[in-house]
């Protein structure tokens, strides 16, 4: 029976080639996988969010891919939105002092006695929650917050999704790319597992 | 001797690399990352005075429930409609009896010698012992009731779906309420959601939620206002969101027990609007409670937490009871 002579450059050899194997297997199954799959996108679930405010500072753009959005079918249309004013406040109106947004992102517009519309600007929304924050616990919970995809760059690693204190940040189908309120309910199968 | 210094340098660079990633992974955790500027910590309205909490929770008694239900207490009973059943409870938790309603119970009312049950466009009345007597008239397809009493031996009915009180006699209905009174400036009940509740006291008043306008309203038979009074506040004091308060019941003295929904809070204010206590803050409830009904035996506040399927007892502490 012949015995192969191993020595050191046999060895190493065999070694990288192996290794090089493995690693070309590899990709090409992750190419074969993302071929044969659906393309993913991130977004938030807003049954899982917290309203801690890290949208807005950890994104890697300078103002955040996540912006508040407004199911305005669960709306109660409040004069005193908790989303809009800040907490005791004396006279409900538009100045500045009585903005709990910290970029006046929200447009107050009466419809008819007593009821008021509330809309976001996305050009001043920073996706800080704050708003958010006081409807979901004083109103309907109708503003929330939604990753938009034609500001958000997809990366792999989501640095918002990394420091989520819920999990609330999840890869959904790029074909059903946003979770809104109303349309989606909570623990809905349309949401993937997070693979963070 | 060159290579070893290559070496050692590749082994301090590789070390230095590890030793920022595992500084930059430790530092994204949630918990460790800096305080956030954005961060709006709502816990504080969560948080009441000890001085203003004048119940504590004494006891819960489970209940299964399957859909709407409602509570009302009478003569030191309470009484439960739901799963199509009618069933009258002690404050201990002990079953008295019980009997088979409609599919459809949404709210219930005692008095000595009936039960009103209301469905969504009708009421069902029934004696103690269960026997069905009338229904009511149907005035729309599009009614919701969301509330009713007995006054004075008739059936007063909050209707959600079409902003309006009805008063009947038996079957027929003898009166309507639309809360606009002749008054130039009142605007009628705005109902945002379902959520229009109302209350007969020991005065025999009726007090009506106008929860868009976080009020509470006292009418008289002919449809007249006669008192009015609303407190619209993120803080304890008021009210907030589009429809509180969702729930309410009397108490002696002209006093309202008033239930809110989004931030569950149960309180009791004089009838001029007076903030007098908290029976329960905030932080008494779970996450996803909704607006508690609630009703009263004297002093004890009896509220029926449908998300957590039990009915919660707060009596009144007794150092309050002796001061």
């Amino acid at each position: 029976m012949d015995k192969k002579n191993v020595n050191r450059r046999n060895f190493l050899g065999d070694t990288m080639r192996l290794t090089a194997a493995v690693a070309l297997g590899g990709l090409a199954g992750m190419a074969l996988k993302n071929a044969k799959g659906e393309k993913t996108v991130w977004q938030i679930d807003p049954f899982e969010c917290t309203q801690c405010g890290r949208c807005a500072t950890d994104c890697v753009l300078p103002i955040s891919a996540v912006k508040c959005v407004h199911a305005y079918d669960l709306c109660g249309y409040c004069d005193l939105c908790g989303g809009y004013f800040k907490p005791g406040v004396i006279d409900l109106h538009t100045g500045a002092e009585n903005h709990l947004c910290p970029t006046a992102a929200i447009e107050r517009k009466f419809i008819e006695e007593p009821y008021f519309e509330y809309k976001i600007i996305e050009d001043l929304c920073i996706g800080c929650g704050k708003c958010v924050a006081g409807c979901t616990s004083f109103g309907n919970g109708s503003l929330h917050l939604q990753v938009r995809h034609d500001v958000c760059v997809d990366c792999n690693d989501c640095a918002i999704a990394r420091v989520c204190p819920s999990d609330a940040f999840k890869r959904v189908p790029a074909s059903q790319p946003y979770l809104i309120k109303g349309d989606f309910v909570a623990n809905s199968s349309s949401v993937w597992q997070n693979p963070v | 001797m060159k290579n070893k210094y290559i070496s050692l340098f590749l082994i301090i660079l590789a070390l230095l690399i590890v030793a920022v990633i595992a500084i930059e992974y430790v530092n994204s955790k949630p918990k460790k990352a800096k305080q956030n500027p954005f961060e709006y910590n709502v816990d504080e309205f969560k948080q009441v005075d000890p001085k203003l909490i004048s119940h504590a929770e004494k006891r819960q008694i489970k209940v299964k429930l399957n859909g709407k239900a409602g509570i009302t207490t009478f003569d030191g009973k309470i009484y439960l409609a739901a799963n199509n059943t009618v069933s009258v409870i002690s404050p201990e938790g002990k079953l008295l009896s019980s009997f088979s309603a409609s599919d459809d119970t949404r709210a219930i009312a005692v008095s000595a010698t009936n039960i009103a049950i209301a469905e969504k466009n009708q009421v069902s009345v029934f004696d103690h012992a269960g026997n069905f007597g009338y229904s009511t008239a149907i005035v729309s397809d599009s009614s919701v009731f969301t509330s009713l009493a007995f006054w004075d031996g008739d059936i007063v009915v909050a209707d959600a779906g079409k902003r309006r009180i009805y008063i009947f006699e038996k079957e027929k209905l003898i009166a309507e309420i639309e809360g606009i009174s002749g008054i130039e400036n009142l605007h009628g009940f705005i109902i945002p959601s379902a959520r229009f509740d109302l209350a007969v006291n020991d005065e025999n008043e009726l007090w009506v939620v106008n929860p868009g306008m976080h009020a509470l309203q006292q009418y008289t038979r002919r449809g007249a206002l006669a008192g009015s009074w609303d407190k619209a506040s993120l803080t304890i004091e008021g009210f907030s969101g589009c429809c509180n308060p969702a729930q309410i019941c009397t108490l002696s003295e002209g006093r309202i027990v008033t239930s809110e929904k989004s931030m569950p809070r149960i309180k009791i204010y004089s009838r001029n609007g007076e903030l007098l206590s908290v029976v329960a803050p905030p932080n008494v409830f779970g996450k996803n409670v909704e607006a508690l009904e609630v009703a009263a035996i004297g002093e004890t506040i009896v509220a029926l937490d449908t998300e957590q399927q039990l009915i919660r007892i707060f009596e009144k502490k007794t150092d309050i009871l002796n001061e």
